[in-house]
């Protein structure tokens, strides 16, 4: 996988993931086009390839927690 | 000029301050509505519009095809936009975003509904996938 992030439980942070640009990648292409939630489950989708060890509920806290934080920078 | 008014322009439909106010009834609708139901939502926006106005309009963008006319057994036709039709294909590795259209896929859908007993009418389609890596000679 592309990423080299020890695995751990719960939210990542985006400096320490090489898939952050990935994700937010897909989202901001998605978000452009489709409804918010189809551009965060794209981007989960993404980020659940590169983090197959995370679970439903951990991509879903990562990816939310990177999407909120482009919005508030 | 939106996205829509560009395309309404290239399929030769003058734009009137009227039009406009109809098309953005359209494009903000997240319904089918009827002429009755245009009509109305235009009508708060511009009081000029007259009912005649709307047949007129959504007859015009129905032969354009730059709407979809939907019967519902009610005795009268209801009209959502037809909006520039494609699906996503997205690269699990780059996070890059695919736009594609594809016609037997849509006929297909169809085909698929219409055998379940149903008439599509609407849907929502993402492919993801890994790029295939060309073997080196």
């Amino acid at each position: 996988m592309s990423c080299n992030i020890p695995v751990q439980k719960g939210v990542k942070e985006a400096a320490d993931c090489q898939c952050h640009g990935a994700v937010m990648r897909t989202y901001k292409s998605m978000v452009s086009d489709e409804p918010a939630h189809v551009a965060m489950e794209a981007a989960q989708r993404v980020y659940r390839f590169h983090h197959p060890e995370d679970s439903l509920a951990d991509a879903h806290l990562t990816v939310e927690r990177w999407v909120n934080e482009q919005h508030i920078h | 000029m939106s996205d829509l008014e560009e395309r309404c322009v290239k399929a030769g439909l003058k734009m009137t301050g009227q039009r406009r106010t109809i098309l953005k009834v359209l494009g903000n609708a997240e319904d089918h509505p009827s002429v009755e139901d245009v009509y109305d939502r235009a009508k708060q926006q511009d009081e000029s519009i007259s009912i005649a106005t709307v047949y007129r309009t959504l007859s015009l963008l129905d032969e354009l095809d730059l709407v979809i006319r939907h019967e519902f057994q009610e005795g009268y036709a209801r009209y959502e936009l037809n909006w520039d039709h494609h699906h996503h294909l997205i690269d699990l590795e780059s996070g890059k975003v695919i736009e594609f259209q594809n016609e037997k896929l849509e006929k297909l859908k169809v085909q698929i509904a219409k055998e379940l007993g149903y008439d599509l009418i609407d849907h929502r389609l993402e492919l993801y996938g890994k790029k295939i890596k060309k073997d080196k000679k």
